[in-house]
């Protein structure tokens, strides 16, 4: 196990590797803009314009400017200068990484209470009232676009435009440390929201693999046994059924930690994915890098995870 | 007078270093923590008030030499506490030269005799400080009719010279002076408490200010606090439901029209600016200008409009000099300066007929050359509503007989990339717009249509005007100290720009702006927005 760690763990840095140098191709060689002239603002004088790419190495090769910048990363943490913040990259992703963990945590929470139960309700009664009118709950919700979602729920339940009063709003989302109990309040709206989908997923992906599980010998035999429904159920059944949701999670995890640019964008949650969205609106090309790679970062540590996890819950799986 | 101003914003702030800041949220910060030596105050929107100075500036007669005297007893914020001297003037004119703190105006608006963008913090040669109370400007042509409009803009603050931390963090490049403005030293009524990048900022009152020495600006607030980053819709609508809320930018278009309805009181509207599709006046087809003229009488200019909201947000543009801009009057007003070709809002077959058969084309329908494109290529942004704007040009232009093609990009790349780069030869720019830097036709005029502003990337000539007498008159003009004598003077280059017909004038924008049922919030009219030293809470 411990050499299979290692070794994924050594892909990593190869994946980021080449992650690092997709990024750099497609915002570096190809900028969609010129970034010494973004920096520079409106009609600057040429001797600025040129002093700028100077200063951000853009008069070099661009092997040397990617070498810099990967030796930047390597050696120093330095993933760049932000032209509209005149902040060090790494600096604002972790001064809004807490807002994104918040959020992303609370979420995977909500949609597994929810998610969970409702697949596993749906496949026991399978072809009942509620099993259609679950499944029907669910494909509407993962019909529903995140953003239109979020503000509809806004202007329904939000306590400053809602037309009714229940949850606070956007743009008053608080620090854990600041304010635990502002904290919670404000992210339970984006939390609902954020999770609504990705719970009436889950609870899709468990109901069909769940009802395929349960039609297995060795739940006959669990039940041949005399074995009660409910250990049937639980521990022979969902404990399988459960496999390739682990997997689908830690992608999940990992991509939501990257950022979930739209839920913090319509709730102003200071997060990851915020940063991003401001970074590609204002072609911040060194925040845009560096938010890929953090993104990039967390979702090949969650597959890890995820791989790993597999040996516990499947015996089947050894490494 | 006290009590809390909660101000809330979709955009967030660029550069709050006052010789770095070039953007119109951050001037709304700058102008209430820094003290330029003039400002254009929401009583006096066109004529600066001195503010640091302590009178109008003395001009010589050769329009060479610009003497401005500076209020005794000025402070800095703490931690300097020391008093502000012509010496820290002269300080802050030097690190706009200074590469590292990157200016966008200084070169364009402070011709100083040895001034020189360079790296690092270097006396100018043109800058003399008799006194601790006067300062001297020496210029390399007869520009003090517009410098003295200048002196308003942010980077004319004072800032400390000698000061170890500014000293040290002008040394790197770029300056991090800029990087965390709580750390900064103020002169205005405000001081920057707290700041995330991008997310919220505080302001509270500067113990050093004085309200009688400044004797502009009231201050009411005690503290300012800022929201950034918002959803526009959300913060729109909180604005309107709210009673303590101030939104700095423009709600979007379906919010507005809730307000026009139902929220009137809560609604201000200021003249913005103009957008204008340009020409490329250097390349074929539309080096010609008969074709310009025809292709600008054709267009049903009140698409544009509509493309962009209707009567909500505008009027239909005539000609370069726009409402807020001193000039307008003399320019002609909402009429212009009554060229056939923009009389006609709605388009007119007839006269663009005229110019194409004058341009040599006697079936009004182009079959000339194109340039390397092989067709007319117009590039716009990708954001509404640069793709409706983009059709509405292509449809006067293919009444005409013109093959086009559309390419839309983000606005960012469409002014680096395309428009803004002069080898591009992008034959039209549909969704260029303009705001003046200060309220003065100079500023409204020279950048856009100049041959003398164009630079080879990240030109804001976007048709690449180059007109021998336009050009000779915006260099003329640029001196004139008399304000009557200045405007008529540029209502006729306007005149003679709009007689060059280098872009289709589409829109003469407005800012509508919202606030909360118990705020005052005071428009500062040539910044389009909201002046927070003069807003207040009921």
């Amino acid at each position: 196990m411990l050499r299979y760690i290692i070794r994924r763990l050594l892909w990593v840095i190869v994946l980021l590797i080449i992650v690092s140098m997709v990024t750099f191709v497609i915002f570096y060689a190809f900028p969609s803009a010129d970034p010494a002239v973004l920096r520079a603002g409106r009609s600057p004088s040429p001797a600025l314009i040129a002093h700028i790419r100077h200063t951000l190495g853009l008069d070099q090769p661009i092997y040397v400017q990617y070498w810099r910048y990967l030796e930047n990363i390597i050696l120093h943490f330095n993933f760049g200068y932000s032209y509209q913040f005149s902040l060090p990259v790494t600096k604002l992703i972790f001064q809004r990484l807490p807002a994104t963990i918040s959020l992303t945590v609370g979420a995977v929470v909500v949609w597994l209470l929810v998610g969970l139960p409702v697949g596993m309700i749906s496949a026991i009664r399978r072809r009942t009232v509620l099993d259609r009118a679950t499944m029907t709950a669910t494909l509407v919700a993962i019909s529903a676009p995140v953003y239109w979602l979020g503000l509809m729920s806004l202007l329904l339940v939000s306590n400053d435009i809602g037309v009714v009063h229940i949850f606070d709003g956007a743009g008053t989302y608080t620090g854990l440390t600041a304010d635990p109990g502002r904290w919670f309040g404000s992210l339970i709206l984006p939390w609902l929201v954020l999770a609504t989908a990705f719970a009436a997923f889950y609870a899709r992906l468990l109901r069909s693999n769940l009802i395929e599980t349960m039609s297995e010998d060795y739940i006959r035999t669990a039940r041949a046994k005399g074995l009660p429904e409910r250990e049937v159920i639980l521990r022979h059944g969902v404990r399988s059924a459960i496999t390739p949701i682990v997997t689908v999670l830690g992608i999940d995890i990992g991509t939501l930690l990257g950022g979930a640019v739209l839920t913090e964008y319509v709730f102003n949650i200071p997060g990851v994915g915020r940063l991003a969205y401001e970074g590609i609106i204002n072609a911040d090309l060194p925040v845009i890098q560096g938010t890929v790679l953090f993104g990039a970062f967390f979702i090949v540590i969650a597959n890890l995870i995820v791989d790993v996890a597999y040996a516990f819950l499947d015996p089947r799986v050894r490494y | 007078m006290g009590g809390t101003l909660h101000v809330i914003t979709a955009e967030a702030w660029e550069h709050l270093d006052p010789g770095a800041s070039y953007f119109q949220i951050d001037y709304l910060v700058e102008y209430a923590t820094q003290s330029p030596l003039y400002m254009f105050t929401p009583t006096s929107p066109t004529k600066p008030v001195p503010l640091l100075a302590s009178g109008q500036p003395t001009v010589s007669p050769d329009g060479k030499t610009v003497t401005v005297h500076i209020k005794s007893g000025w402070k800095f914020s703490p931690p300097v506490n020391r008093t502000v001297t012509s010496k820290d003037v002269a300080f802050a004119f030097e690190r706009m030269y200074n590469a590292n703190v990157v200016n966008g105006y200084a070169a364009g608006y402070f011709p100083i005799v040895g001034a020189k963008t360079a790296p690092g913090d270097r006396p100018i040669p043109g800058i003399s400080t008799p006194n601790n109370t006067t300062i001297v400007f020496h210029l390399t042509k007869p520009f003090a009719g517009t410098m003295v409009k200048a002196l308003t803009l942010p980077g004319t603050s004072a800032v400390p010279a000698n000061y170890a931390p500014l000293a040290k963090a002008d040394k790197s490049s770029p300056s991090t002076w800029d990087s965390n403005p709580p750390s900064q030293v103020f002169t205005g009524p405000y001081m920057i408490k707290s700041y995330s990048a991008g997310r919220s900022m505080t302001l509270v009152r500067n113990p050093n200010w004085s309200r009688s020495l400044d004797g502009v600006r009231p201050a009411y607030a005690d503290t300012i606090v800022w929201s950034a980053g918002n959803d526009p819709t959300v913060a729109a609508r909180q604005t309107l439901a709210s009673s303590n809320l101030l939104m700095a930018d423009t709600p979007p278009s379906p919010v507005l029209q809730t307000a026009y309805q139902s929220h009137k009181k809560q609604l201000s509207v200021a003249p913005l600016g103009i957008y204008y599709a340009a020409l490329n006046t250097q390349v074929p087809p539309f080096n010609n200008i008969n074709l310009r003229k025809a292709v600008i009488a054709m267009q049903n200019r009140n698409a544009y409009l509509l493309d962009r909201g209707g009567k909500l947000v505008g009027h239909v543009a005539t000609g370069f000099i726009y409402p807020e801009v001193p000039g307008f009057a003399q320019a002609g007003g909402n009429a212009g300066g009554g060229q056939d070709f923009v009389s006609h809002p709605g388009g007119d077959k007839t006269v663009a007929c005229k110019y194409m058969k004058l341009a040599g084309y006697p079936n009004c329908k182009y079959t000339g050359k194109y340039g390397q494109y092989g067709s007319v290529l117009i590039v716009g942004s990708n954001a509404s509503p640069g793709p409706q704007e983009m059709q509405t040009v292509q449809s006067g232009l293919n009444a005409l007989g013109f093959k086009t093609t559309i390419k839309a990009v983000p606005q960012q790349t469409m002014y680096s990339k395309f428009c803004g780069y002069v080898k591009a030869h992008i034959t039209v720019c549909p969704t260029a717009g303009w705001i003046e830097d200060f309220p003065d036709p100079y500023a409204a005029l020279f950048i856009p249509f100049s041959g003398q502003a164009i630079v080879p990337i990240n030109n804001s000539n976007w048709p690449l005007l180059n007109d021998p007498k336009v050009n000779a008159a915006l260099n003329t003009d640029a001196g004139i100290t008399n304000q009557a004598a200045r405007l008529k003077a540029f209502a006729q280059v306007n005149k003679m720009i709009v007689n060059d017909a280098p872009a289709i004038p589409e829109v003469w924008s407005d800012n509508a702006l919202l606030e909360g049922t118990k705020v005052k919030g005071v428009l500062d009219p040539w910044n389009d927005d909201w002046n927070l030293a003069f807003s207040a809470t009921h």
